[in-house]
């Protein structure tokens, strides 16, 4: 009885180990400058407690661009980036609401909702360029605004948050 | 009064009218609605966003001036980094107060026109020093200085930026009140059309309600005029049946006993005297059935019965008929016929002998020396139809244009100095003309005064095959052997309810050399049928009791052989009808009072020997009876 409760808590070690190794090579490991931090309830991490992006990371997941008009310009703009969906998945996020931070110390709340319903992304390239913080860069979530006239509102507008640094799925 | 059309016009128009309404309310409501939310919502997201920006703007500038401080306090040794990123953002921040168009307000105040070129100047000259931090400290040190310098006009800014946020929010307001006023205005105006409208609809329906009620006694009142007209008719048509019926009795006594006396033994003075009051007696019954024709075609009684006809037998009988008159005058009286005319058509014999002896009679009473002279022609068209032309020429007195014009008018006669010597009630021409037009022809007239007139007569008839044993012209080869002759003693059953036409009828049938029986209503004579064989009755339609139609009914309902006697009816009542009903009864044949022997001979024995050919079976019966040899 006690021998078969060991070899379980043994076996139980393992695989945990082979778990961690496995979701590492899933993420994959930032090489240069981490640009975002996932914390929160999610699956896979590549750091303890936590998930961490570099660019070359977020641009290796598949791309979705659009063009669309803003409050914060005149001009239309262009935007490229992974779909926050799938850095959701890559991660196994299991929250409702994803608490956003920027660098500036600005938080907003995004429901998880929004990103099954809507095509939000995690721009890293306004008008097909990278995005430095001058330009409110590295990272920016953007909704499709054009794509559907409720999005045109102030609680999307809030929602799309710049120099996007951290995060929280809760 | 509306017309239905008008009232459906108006009812769609308010319709209209009131649903535009309706809707006009409805979306004024909802406008009120949205306008103000939407004002209430820009308002904020305009004051969140420009005040927010300026908020950030301080909050930015404020974070990099301490971190510059504090890393200028530790030297090389400080958070140059941090400090890098710092003003970053604080460049993001600069950028975005000058592209973002939710500030465009703001750029136009002096404040920001006086801080904006600030800002500006200290980035160009921040950016060189912070690619190598540690060796330009004096530099970033005077930025420090310039930065301390700027805190009360960012400040300032964020305040003018809080200021134009509630002012634009106070203009907004003020609109929306204005709006909204004029909204109301707009709302109680419509409320007023909307009030009129109704009142509109109201009036409208009252005045129709109105109407409806004008209208309903209005054809109340038409329908009784019409009941008294139609009652009014009823009563001219039975009284014209009844005075035919009246008239033709009498005569048929009249006629019928002036007949008889004419036989009887007459001084010379006396046969004349009676010839005159014969002749006159005629011609008051000519007048009679004119009259009676006319009431006919008028009422739009008068039928046509078209049947297989011989036009050159018919022309011929009627020839026959009118010679004798040509002759008295020292007229010669000539038919030419065209050799290929159809033999067989579709006509009505009657109508047609009318017609033609109303035009010859004519022709020959207007004449005074030469001839008459009867041309007819056939012309086959293409849809089967033969086209009769009969034109009746004289060589008579002959008619103005303006006599010509009226010749077919109602009791026109010629000329008023013509009428007397020709007599006649002036309404044959008319009745003929009627009849032709009837039948699909037409009848027209040409004349030369003094020279004679032409008379047209055109008819419309299909082609017909010649009927087997041929039994309606019968009377035609019976005319040209006396009757007397042919026929044997027959038992005669006469029904009859006047005595003075039971005598007649006895008289006549008597010297015809027949044995008479004699019955004074229907249902004697059904009685008598039944209880003894005839070989014909002549029954009378109009009887008391029970009438000609139903005793002939019940004599055609009878168990043997007797219920197949040949019947006569016999009345006075010529409206078309009279003869088709006593047909329809199961009688044989129809005779009009008055009754002359000849007419009477003639039908007796067309009827009977119509039947013999028609009903073989029935030779059992007659074959006993002498009358048999009839129909050779």
């Amino acid at each position: 009885m006690k021998r078969r409760i060991f070899i379980r808590a043994l076996g139980g070690v393992g695989l945990a180990g082979l778990t961690v190794q496995a979701q590492t090579q899933r993420l994959g490991v930032p090489r240069q400058e981490v640009v975002l931090t996932i914390t929160g309830r999610m699956s896979h991490t590549n750091r303890p407690n936590a998930s961490v992006f570099d660019m070359a990371m977020l641009e290796a997941l598949p791309q979705q661009a659009f063009t669309t008009q803003t409050p914060w310009q005149k001009d239309p703009i262009h935007f490229a980036g992974p779909l926050l969906r799938d850095v959701l998945t890559l991660v196994g996020a299991s929250g409702t609401r994803i608490k956003a931070t920027a660098l500036n110390d600005y938080q907003i709340e995004i429901p998880v909702e929004d990103t099954q319903r809507f095509d939000v992304i995690v721009a890293t390239r306004m008008n097909r360029e990278p995005m430095p913080v001058r330009t409110r860069g590295p990272l920016f979530i953007v909704y499709p605004f054009d794509a559907r006239a409720e999005l045109r509102s102030v609680r999307y507008y809030e929602r799309s948050i710049w120099q996007l640094r951290a995060l929280h799925i809760d | 009064m509306y017309s239905h059309q008008d009232n459906r016009r108006y009812l769609l128009v308010l319709a209209l009218v009131t649903g535009l309404l309706g809707l006009g309310l409805a979306i004024t409501a909802v406008n009120v609605w949205q306008q103000s939310r939407y004002v209430e919502r820009s308002a904020r997201l305009q004051a969140d966003s420009v005040v927010a920006m300026t908020f950030q703007l301080e909050r930015e500038f404020l974070r990099t001036r301490h971190e510059l401080q504090l890393a200028l306090a530790r030297g090389a040794a400080g958070d140059w980094t941090s400090v890098q990123r710092r003003f970053d953002i604080l460049v993001s921040r600069i950028d975005l107060l000058r592209e973002s168009p939710t500030v465009a307000p703001l750029t136009l105040t002096d404040v920001y026109l006086q801080l904006w070129p600030e800002l500006q100047t200290l980035q160009e000259k921040t950016d060189p020093l912070l690619v190598t931090p540690s060796r330009a400290q004096t530099g970033l040190e005077q930025v420090l200085a310039r930065m301390v310098q700027m805190g009360p006009q960012v400040q300032a800014l964020s305040q003018t930026a809080n200021g134009l946020a509630a002012h634009q929010m106070e203009e907004q307001l003020k609109l929306a009140t204005a709006q909204e006023r004029q909204l109301l205005w707009l709302l109680i105006a419509q409320a007023g059309l909307l009030l009129l409208a109704t009142l509109g609809l109201w009036w409208r329906h009252r005045n129709q309600v109105r109407e409806h009620r004008q209208l309903q006694q209005l054809n109340r009142e038409l329908a009784r005029a019409r009941d008294a007209a139609e009652q009014a008719d009823r009563t001219k048509s039975q009284f014209l049946a009844n005075m035919s019926h009246e008239l033709r009795t009498p005569f048929n006594g009249m006629l019928g006993m002036m007949e008889q006396l004419e036989n009887g033994p007459l001084n010379e003075a006396q046969r004349d005297q009676l010839q005159t009051a014969q002749h006159s007696a005629r011609h008051l019954l000519n007048l009679l059935n004119d009259i009676l024709d006319l009431s006919a075609l008028d009422a739009g009684k008068l039928r046509i019965h078209s049947e297989p006809v011989q036009m050159r037998t018919l022309i011929h009988e009627v020839q026959q008929w009118v010679q004798a008159l040509a002759c008295a005058k020292g007229l010669t009286l000539t038919v030419h016929m065209d050799r290929d005319c159809p033999d067989w058509v579709l006509l009505d014999p009657t109508r047609v002998r009318q017609i033609l002896l109303n035009l010859l009679s004519n022709a020959v009473k207007f004449t005074a020396k030469g001839h008459v002279r009867i041309d007819v022609r056939s012309h086959t068209q293409d849809d089967g139809q033969v086209l009769w032309t009969l034109e009746v020429q004289d060589t008579g007195c002959g008619m103005d244009a303006a006599t010509l014009d009226r010749v077919f008018e109602r009791f026109v006669q010629g000329d008023d100095s013509l009428t007397r010597p020709q007599g006649g009630t002036g309404l044959g021409l008319e009745i003929s003309r009627t009849l032709a037009r009837r039948m699909g022809g037409d009848i027209t007239a040409s004349s030369v005064p003094g020279q004679g007139s032409c008379f047209r007569l055109v008819l419309r008839a299909a082609l017909a095959n010649e009927p087997a044993g041929s039994p309606a012209l019968q009377p035609t080869t019976a005319d040209t052997t006396p009757p007397d002759t042919d026929t044997r003693r027959w038992h005669v059953l006469v029904a009859e309810d006047h005595p003075v036409n039971r005598k007649v009828l006895g008289i006549m049938l008597r010297n015809l050399g027949h044995q008479v029986s004699f019955a004074e209503d229907g249902a004697q004579a059904l009685a008598m049928a039944r209880e003894q064989t005839f070989d014909l009755v002549l029954m009378d339609i109009h009887m008391p009791h029970m009438n000609g139609l139903d005793s002939a009914r019940a004599i055609r309902a009878l168990p043997d052989e007797r219920s197949q006697v040949p019947i006569i009816a016999v009345t006075a009542d010529v409206m078309n009808d009279a003869q088709s009903r006593s047909l329809q009864a199961g009688m044989d044949d129809f005779i009009a009072k008055p009754i002359e022997p000849k007419k009477l001979a003639q039908a007796m024995q067309a009827c009977v020997s119509r039947l013999q050919a028609l009903r073989p079976h029935r030779s059992a019966v007659l074959s006993g009876m002498p009358m048999h040899s009839a129909s050779a």
